[in-house]
């Protein structure tokens, strides 16, 4: 029930996906080397966050397996948008 | 003037008022509060820090009145036509005279039960304050960092004047100023000041460094991308604790997102403690929706809503998945005053939104409490500061928290 954005990309492939990928407690301190293998198996890269260890960016998604191959990587997971948690009867 | 005596005056109207009076004084007023009140209603007339810290329960012989003046403000045990004469007086130390009012919070030790009386707002502090027991705490979350993961904050809110302020828009094209109120209201409730321009005081960790990450957009919406990289700029930052009242509906058997799962552990073993909403998606008694996303990680804290009958509010959350899914504590969420982007500068909402920053203004203080403890040690903190509640655990987790005092 967790939803990953469809967000509309007219120059993008309708099957490209955002995509969060946590990289291995033991190779935070190579992520930037994890990063490049991931870019070789098709993630558009976006940004390194090295203190939670994790790489945000889009990838085909037939080729989330790859990723999700990597030693180095632990888990990738589809990008979720979030709601303030207000409440508002009738929302 | 008698000292640290029990017993309270009796009610016979059954009013729910002591027949004392509260005056809140302008701020800075100090001990020359005693002299205008003295005057103006020749009551004898005490100060606090007179007698060292020593009055715990106030008893005052009618005629007589105490300044509380760290508080700004006076308890007085006179006749009515003085309070009057106190209220009509245009004397600009005097902002509100009010009668004394019942409250329960302060008999919280052994937890609330089915037939304590609702918590209301008063002058002097919200109900969400008196039943987390903040204005009877030492501590302040002095020089403790305090990220609020959000929709932004009005940096020029008048409650936040003065306050060391680091801020970061991680929403591409706009500011961190705050274009819906959402993230200034929670940054209120986290880390308000002890005195704010305009009563009842509703704010906990009045003495910390506040960390603005803007994450959410101006329809209080946001994307992993964003929120991943506030957490890792208020990680960077070493914040002990971070707030993001945010979430995205999980269904019954869903398991945690692995990916914030990793994340929320590496900010423990850094010393940032996360602590995020149950979720609003129930519909008491009806339907229980599960703990969302990410409150459902193991170590992310869920947070459930109270009502000031100290009720499980209809729509909050409980804990219905494993491993995770739980809810760890609960928090006044229903009716929550706080502070809201200029010109309208407060207003009172309701959610688990509302109830996350109560328990990360609390983890503050303990934080400030307990200098060496961050992150896990924190977390460990935080889930044995908390009342019984007569809800079942699912819903209110331990209970209903407190602050360190």
């Amino acid at each position: 029930m967790a939803r990953s954005v469809p967000s509309y990309d007219p120059g993008r492939s309708v099957s490209r996906v955002n995509v969060a990928v946590a990289v291995a407690e033991d190779a935070c301190g190579r992520i930037y080397e994890v990063a490049a293998a991931c870019r070789a198996l098709g993630l558009e890269h976006t940004s390194t966050l090295a203190d939670i260890g994790v790489l945000t960016g889009s990838v085909e998604f037939h080729d989330l397996p790859k990723l999700r191959a990597i030693p180095e990587v632990v888990a990738v997971e589809l990008e979720r948008e979030f709601r303030s948690q207000e409440f508002r009867a009738g929302r | 003037m008698t000292r640290a005596r029990t017993g309270l005056p009796a009610d016979p109207a059954g009013s729910g008022h002591t027949g004392r009076q509260l005056v809140l004084l302008k701020e800075g007023t100090g001990r020359a509060g005693a002299e205008m009140l003295r005057d103006a209603t020749g009551l004898r007339l005490g100060v606090s820090s007179d007698f060292d810290g020593s009055v715990r329960q106030t008893h005052l012989a009618p005629g007589e009145g105490m300044l509380f003046e760290r508080l700004g403000a006076a308890l007085l045990h006179g006749d009515p036509d003085q309070a009057r004469a106190l209220a009509n007086r245009t004397d600009a130390q005097t902002l509100l005279v009010e009668p004394e009012r019942y409250v329960r919070a302060s008999g919280l030790a052994d937890g609330p039960t089915a037939t304590t009386p609702p918590l209301a707002d008063t002058t002097l502090a919200t109900w969400g304050l008196q039943a987390t027991r903040i204005l009877s705490s030492r501590y302040a979350g002095r020089g403790i960092r305090v990220a609020i993961l959000d929709t932004g904050v009005d940096l020029q809110h008048p409650d936040f004047a003065g306050r060391t302020i680091v801020s970061q828009s991680f929403v591409t094209g706009l500011p961190v100023d705050d274009g819906n109120g959402h993230g200034t209201f929670c940054a209120g409730v986290a880390c308000g000041p002890q005195q704010p321009s305009q009563p009842p005081r509703y704010g906990i960790a009045f003495g910390a460094d506040l960390y603005i990450a803007k994450v959410l957009d101006d329809d209080a919406g946001g994307t992993d991308g964003n929120i991943l990289a506030g957490i890792d700029w208020a990680v960077r930052n070493n914040c002990a604790v971070i707030s993001m009242s945010l979430g995205s509906p999980v269904a019954v058997g869903d398991s945690y997102p692995h990916v914030y799962e990793q994340v929320a552990a590496r900010a423990l073993a850094a010393g940032s403690l996360l602590i995020a909403p149950a979720g609003n998606e129930s519909q008491r008694p009806d339907t229980i929706a599960p703990v969302e996303h990410p409150a459902n990680c193991p170590s992310i804290l869920a947070i459930g809503a109270l009502d000031p009958s100290f009720a499980v509010a209809p729509f909050s959350n409980g804990g219905l998945n494993p491993d995770g899914g739980e809810v760890n504590l609960a928090a006044p969420g229903i009716a929550i005053f706080s502070a809201a982007p200029r010109p309208t500068l407060y207003q009172t909402a309701s959610g688990t939104s509302m109830a996350a920053p109560y328990a990360a203004g609390i983890a503050a203080l303990l934080a400030e409490a307990n200098p060496t403890a961050r992150g896990a040690a924190l977390q460990a903190l935080l889930l044995r500061s908390f009342v019984a509640l007569v809800a079942p655990a699912r819903d209110v987790g331990a209970g209903l928290v407190q602050a360190p005092q």
